[in-house]
């Protein structure tokens, strides 16, 4: 693709030597004509003059009074009349011996317009001089039109050297090229610089385009300064750039927080295995259920992972849609934390109805079960309640409540960020921070919504999932 | 050496523990901030080695009150936090290292033994008094350029009195460096660690003493 700059000034160029082309034959055209026209207006005269004399025999008089130039051929002007029968009437002195070919005034008057009464023509003088000829006959004005007089018709050309008349167009030509060229010259350069300056702004603006990479995506374009036709498109590559800069820093604080995530598990097995390398009596079942549970931590993250990334490609199978009882699910995932919730002595406050049933997809409908239970065990303050109950109604929303008094509220949209943790610390291995997000997958899958809210006066984080359909 | 290691993963902290005691420290561990603060606190150490994303308090916030009851332990900060910027923070916060997991133990014994070398008037790591030769890296120990084998603690007790050398050693300060809060009767375990070490460096006793009991002080090593 060629530059905007050059396809601009080519078709400027172009149309502006059109333009200069024109005009300079216009100049040309309208001197020629001017020139011509003076040229053949002054012979005319003398032709007129001349036919009236050579009709009334009064022409030698005149010839030598008013026009000696005739007498001796001074810068072409010769004259020669002929009679009805073609023959040789009178002529001028200056034309000696020579004559002028009657052949020639005869085609130039056969070609003249009807009513015309004289013919202006080039010919070639006896000595090859060139000339302008003047060709008109003696006549009578019969019936609206010029005629021949039959009695005395006499045949006038009047002619008249071309050279000067040459060279003066030659010269006329010359400066119309000349001045031409020199015009178009400074047009071209003037165009030229006019589109550079009118595209200077996209220039710099390309310029800058250019110089983006993934290092420094937080160059932005001007927006204000630039002009009109510019200023959308700025905004728009502002826009683009502002979301590929969110997008790369989420990437990668997501690749940090995976890296960081996984480097705890691996550093384990590494020094596990350099320990029992170096030591290998302290080879026992204990560091071998160590390894494995290093090895499960790290699966753990990375069949998340594939999950999330499954569903968001849309790669894994729609969800079923079943009858689920939610007090079985929930019960179920309560018994699976049973231990935790015993260490850190929490009691459940369970108001779900037995009979309650739901469509949803048996395994995802677990998954939020699981994930929020786990949580909220987790992250319960000792010694405090876990309230988990439901709205009534055709759409009911399932809630999960947990006593948290050291909670920033503030942090509740980050929650369920990848790899997010309220606690920095891995101090367990069951956590990833990758929960709520599966969570929030799940529950988007079945068509619902995980709401999150914090109630700081009574300190408690509720999550919510819904709104469901009852089962038929 | 005895070191405060301070880490929340319980599978990495008991293998690094491990690893750490069988090269010759004695390890306490702590599985928090809080519980880190007060084993330094309370105990003596020569190198702290923390984790930097801890429960309860993280380990820079440790480390600032490490350095408030004993300014000059050097530490060593060991973290899955590996940018630039955090090794920058770590070590401006006072490190006097930085490790990003994963890592190599050798090279983690290594960098724990430099530190704790900076404690003593001799850095090297090899010390030598009259024909007595002790390579603390190496692990060896040679009299009069015989080879004599040590067990790892009787070599980091050694090593203490070599670094010591010409000063009186207490039992508690060997107690302090060499042995963890196992509440053992220590002092028994010191008077047979120091008599098996006399009996081998003196090469059953065809060389002369260089450990000497000081009565109710404790031990120095000096050429007689």
């Amino acid at each position: 693709m060629k530059s905007i700059e050059s396809h601009i000034v080519r078709r400027l160029l172009f149309g502006q030597g059109i333009l200069w082309t024109i005009a300079a034959l216009s100049v040309w055209h309208s001197q020629r004509s001017r020139l011509y026209s003076e040229f053949d207006n002054n012979q005319k005269f003398v032709a007129a003059a001349l036919r009236f004399h050579v009709r009334n025999s009064t022409l030698e008089n005149e010839v030598r009074n008013r026009w000696p130039r005739f007498l001796t051929g001074e810068e072409g002007w010769h004259f020669q009349s002929w009679d009805e029968e073609q023959n040789v009437q009178v002529k001028s002195e200056g034309l000696g011996e020579a004559e002028l070919s009657y052949a020639d005034f005869e085609k130039a008057w056969a070609s003249r317009e009807e009513t015309a009464e004289y013919v202006k023509f080039n010919l070639e003088g006896p000595d090859g001089e060139p000339l302008r000829g003047v060709a008109t006959v003696a006549r009578s004005f019969r019936n609206g039109m010029f005629r021949r007089s039959s009695s005395q018709s006499k045949d006038v050309l009047v002619t008249r050297s071309r050279r000067e008349l040459d060279e003066n167009l030659l010269w006329l030509a010359v400066f119309v090229f000349v001045t031409g060229v020199g015009a178009s010259l400074a047009t071209a350069k003037l165009v030229k610089h006019a589109v550079r300056q009118g595209l200077f702004s996209l220039r710099q603006m390309s310029e800058k385009a250019q110089a983006i990479d993934v290092s420094n995506l937080d160059v932005r374009f001007e927006e204000n300064d630039l002009p009109i036709e510019l200023q959308p498109i700025s905004r728009r590559l502002n826009d683009l750039l502002r979301r590929i800069e969110s997008g790369f820093i989420r990437e990668r604080r997501f690749s940090s927080d995976l890296a960081h995530e996984i480097r705890t598990p691996i550093t384990g097995l590494k020094s596990a295995a350099e320990l029992l390398l170096k030591w290998p009596e302290e080879t026992t079942l204990e560091r071998h259920e160590q390894i494995l549970e290093m090895a499960n931590q790290m699966e753990g993250i990375i069949e998340s992972l594939l999950l999330l990334a499954s569903w968001e490609s849309g790669a894994s199978p729609g969800s079923r849609d079943e009858r689920v009882k939610i007090e079985e699910v929930v019960r179920q995932c309560r018994e699976n934390e049973s231990a935790l919730a015993a260490k850190k002595n929490l009691e459940y406050a369970c108001s779900l109805s037995d009979s309650l049933e739901i469509n949803a997809d048996p395994a995802l409908f677990r998954l939020i079960v699981a994930n929020l239970i786990s949580n909220a065990v987790s992250y319960a303050d000792e010694n405090s309640v876990i309230r988990i109950a439901n709205t009534d109604g055709l759409h009911p929303v399932l809630s999960i409540s947990n006593s948290i008094k050291c909670f920033d509220e503030s942090e509740i949209s980050n929650l369920t960020k990848r790899f997010w943790r309220a606690d920095k610390s891995r101090s367990d291995n069951v956590h990833c921070g990758l929960g709520l997000s599966i969570v929030e997958a799940c529950a988007t899958r079945m068509g619902w919504k995980l709401t999150i809210a914090y109630e700081a006066s009574d300190s408690v984080l509720t999550f919510s999932v819904g709104p469901m359909q009852l089962a038929d | 050496m005895r070191v405060l290691y301070v880490e929340d993963a319980f599978p990495l902290r008991d293998t690094v523990a491990l690893a750490l005691r069988k090269s010759g420290f004695a390890v306490d561990v702590a599985e928090d901030g809080e519980e880190g603060l007060f084993l330094f606190e309370n105990y003596q150490y020569d190198v702290a080695v923390l984790d930097v994303m801890l429960p309860k308090f993280d380990g820079l916030a440790l480390m600032k009150e490490i350095r408030r009851v004993a300014r000059y332990t050097p530490v060593l900060l060991l973290t899955a936090k590996g940018e630039l910027e955090d090794r920058v923070a770590g070590l401006d916060s006072g490190a006097d290292d930085y490790m990003v997991k994963p890592f190599a133990l050798d090279e983690l014994i290594s960098r724990i033994r430099a530190l704790s070398r900076r404690g003593f008037k001799n850095p090297s790591s090899v010390l030598r008094i009259s024909d007595l030769e002790v390579d603390t890296s190496a692990k060896t120990v040679k009299r009069a350029g015989e080879l004599v084998k040590l067990s790892a603690h009787e070599l980091a007790v050694l090593e203490i009195l070599m670094r010591k050398a010409g000063t009186v050693v207490s039992r508690s300060v060997i107690d302090q460096h060499f042995y963890e809060n196992s509440g053992l009767p220590m002092s028994n375990v010191i008077d047979v660690v120091i008599c098996s070490i006399r009996k081998k460096i003196s090469l059953n006793r065809s060389k002369p003493e260089m450990i000497h009991t000081r009565r109710g002080l404790g031990y120095v090593l000096q050429a007689e």
